[in-house]
């Protein structure tokens, strides 16, 4: 019998049996490992509704490429909106900076374009436009419409106010030299201020061209003026004709200025005409008292200082100065009437800054105590509006600069107008100082003698010896035609005197034959010339 | 002394004893039929302004010599002024022509008018007389027809006579010729 004995012997390694499952720890690890490294960040995006967004579905895109999914929509805590839960790849993570847009590209038909047709087929789906600011932002609000400029878009953002109301909205065009260079973003008004706020956007490279010194104006629609030179129609551009917009420029006659950044305010102006009016960026308030008529001056008429407009009229101060203005003046013979103005020193060719209204200032103090006075004057005799000059009167009482509420005063005074007024006063009161009952007495005089005088005269013209002078006339004509008829071509006189002139003309040739013959030879009286034969006629041989 | 004297008297009287060239005359005169007759004027035209130029002006005939100058001849005169004879000769020729008579413009203001001017008148180096005139009619409002006549006739013969009887043959040439443009404007009844 045979025994067999087990060859027992210990194992050496691991059993093969492990091999599985390291497999799958290390396949599991590889995973964990590439999940953590290409895993993109997550962000959250508040909207207030989630019109066409589906879990799994809708996409998150940045220039129509799929970066990130939708993973989740759920309501708000107040239940007044929607987060969307998104996950977007990994190189999209640099994308995400505080100030990145996210808003819902869905089919949208507006007043001037129609966007996002392409969704109708392929679904909405969330557009994601990068900022500038800080990285490392998750959480977003997202916009209900589009952004009209991309937020990293290069150019200049500005804000425009303006105290009235416009007809500017949204998305409507700016222009330059009637080239739309940017848009308007967003409209806003503030009750505070009473202002209208308009932020727009001047794409680059047109944004180098906005400065200090450049003005806004409202070119919506069309604008018609008359004036004296006819009527005028100004018409920005058709997109501004049908939707309405918005332009800026340099007013003629004003330098460039300074650079401006982003978020600079400028005001709006009503049209060109309004910027060309109030080009000039500073001035200062006077307030002028006059003791004559203002009748005729208006908000907006000139300032002059001898014929060049330094400023405008503001408005009559009336509300200010209500509470006295019908008080008696035992001195003035009436309250002053309180007119403020408004002069600008860029129009004196003084830099356009805050510097100059102290030169402006001082400059008009001192003047007054040299006799600068303002004073009312006649523009147009026709219309009857008038202006006020500002000129020295050297001949002018001494008077100081006062104040006028916050206002200082420049003092007035009456030339001009009121003299004119005077002197025709004048004149009509001399007028009626003529003896003109006299006058037409002596004329009535006159005209008796002149009638007496024309009486004699046809008295003098029905007498029978001034009847007979025209027969006399007549027959002393027929007298002077019988003695001319003798001498008629056929008259026996004519004919004597006749053959006389041409007795005188032979005898004439024989002088004129005689002296050209002493001319040539002046012996030929004594020793007379042989006569030289006349050349005789030869016939054709 | 006394011989000095005595020779220049006889100096002077010798003068005195030259026998004076006597000149010619030539009387320019249209050919006349010898008839005694009333003169019966044409209603339409008279004579009018008849001019010569200024170097016709005078009594000589004139002569252009070989070397291109203008002579006027000393022994061969007209017989009267050329502005007397030349409006006279012209009357009676076209009357001829036109077989009535043409009254001067003096006795028919109201007629057409014919005006003329003699701008050459006179003899050719070349045995000739040239005869260069303008004429045109003038109806009280103006000038209506103008024409120009240059013609040359040549000489007979030498001589001053054949001179005249040329000049005279082309002034009827020129007068048969405002006939012809007469009658073609206004044809006699019947023509």
């Amino acid at each position: 019998m045979t025994t067999e004995t087990a060859d027992t012997r210990r194992g050496s390694g691991v059993s093969a049996v492990w091999i599985i499952p390291a497999l799958a720890l290390g396949l599991g690890l590889y995973m964990l490992v590439h999940n953590l490294l290409t895993r993109g960040p997550e962000i959250e995006i508040a909207f207030s509704t989630a019109s066409g967004l589906e879990q799994g579905q809708t996409r998150v895109k940045y220039r129509d490429v799929d970066i990130g999914m939708v993973e989740n929509v759920t309501l708000n805590e107040g239940l007044d909106g929607v987060i969307v839960t998104a996950k977007l790849d990994r190189q999209a993570a640099a994308l995400l900076r505080e100030d990145t847009l996210f808003w819902i590209v869905t089919a949208r038909v507006g007043v001037d374009n129609i966007s996002g047709l392409d969704t109708l087929v392929s679904g909405a789906y969330i557009q994601l436009s990068p900022g500038k600011g800080a990285e490392g932002a998750r959480s977003f609000r997202g916009l209900e419409v589009p952004p009209l400029t991309p937020t990293d878009a290069d150019g200049l953002r500005l804000r425009i106010v303006s105290e009235s109301a416009s007809s500017l909205s949204t998305g409507d065009a700016v222009l330059y030299n009637g080239y739309k260079v940017g848009r308007i973003e967003g409209t806003a008004f503030n009750p505070q201020r009473g202002l209208a706020r308009y932020d727009i956007f001047i794409d680059a490279p047109y944004h180098e061209m906005v400065n200090s010194a450049v003005r806004f104006w409202d070119a919506s629609g069309l604008s018609i003026s008359a004036g004296t030179e006819g009527f005028k129609l100004a018409v920005g551009s058709l997109e501004t004709l049908l939707l309405g917009g918005m332009a800026f420029g340099l007013p003629e006659g004003v330098s460039d200025g300074d650079p401006v950044e982003d978020d600079a305010e400028f005001q709006l102006y009503k049209s060109y005409e309004d910027t060309l009016t109030n080009p000039f960026r500073y001035g200062i308030h006077y307030v002028l008292q006059f003791d004559q008529s203002v009748k005729g001056l208006k908000p907006g008429s000139p300032v002059e200082y001898r014929g060049i407009q330094i400023g405008r009229v503001e408005r009559l101060l009336m509300e200010e100065s209500m509470p006295g203005a019908m008080q008696f003046d035992n001195f003035t013979g009436g309250a002053r009437i309180p007119v403020l103005i408004y002069i600008e020193p860029a129009r004196i060719a003084l830099p356009d800054r805050a510097a100059s209204l102290n030169v402006i200032d001082d400059a008009i103090k001192n003047g007054i105590e040299n006799g600068l006075r303002a004073s009312l004057e006649s523009g147009n005799l026709l219309t009857g509006s008038k202006f006020v000059n500002i000129d020295y009167f050297l001949d002018a009482e001494p008077a100081a600069a006062e104040d006028f509420l916050q206002y200082a005063t420049i003092p007035t005074i009456d030339t001009g107008l009121g003299q004119l007024q005077q002197k025709i006063s004048s004149i009509l009161a001399t007028i009626e100082e003529l003896p003109m009952d006299d006058t037409i007495a002596r004329i009535n005089t006159a005209t008796t003698s002149l009638d007496s005088v024309l009486t004699n005269v046809n008295a003098l013209l029905e007498q029978p010896n001034t009847t007979a002078l025209p027969a006399e006339l007549e027959q002393t004509l027929e007298a002077i035609r019988t003695t001319l008829g003798a001498f008629a071509p056929d008259s026996a006189a004519y004919r004597n005197i006749n053959s006389s002139l041409l007795k005188l003309n032979r005898t004439l040739d024989n002088l004129e034959s005689v002296s050209s013959t002493l001319a040539a030879q002046p012996n030929a009286l004594l020793l007379p010339p042989s006569p030289v034969p006349d050349p005789l006629p030869e016939a054709k041989k | 002394m006394k011989a000095v004297a005595l020779t220049l008297s006889l100096l002077l009287l010798s003068a005195c004893a030259a026998q004076p060239a006597i000149p010619s005359h030539y009387l320019l005169r249209a050919p006349a039929t010898l008839e005694t007759r009333p003169l019966h004027f044409t209603e339409e035209y008279a004579l009018g302004n008849v001019t010569i130029a200024p170097y016709l002006d005078q009594p000589g005939l004139i002569l252009e010599t070989s070397e291109g100058t203008l002579r006027a001849a000393r022994g061969h005169l007209w017989a009267e002024p050329l502005f007397e004879a030349v409006p006279h000769f012209l009357r009676q020729a076209i009357s001829d022509a036109l077989g009535a008579d043409l009254p001067p413009a003096s006795l028919r203001p109201e007629s057409v008018q014919i005006n003329i001017r003699l701008d050459q008148m006179h003899g050719t180096p070349d045995g000739q007389a040239i005869l260069v005139a303008d004429w045109w009619l003038n109806d009280g409002a103006g000038a209506t027809n103008a024409f120009r006549f240059s013609r040359v006739e040549p000489l007979a013969r030498d001589g001053y006579a054949a001179l005249a009887e040329a000049q005279a043959a082309l002034l009827s040439k020129l007068a048969r010729q405002i006939a012809r443009q007469l009658q073609d404007a206004n044809p006699p009844p019947g023509a």
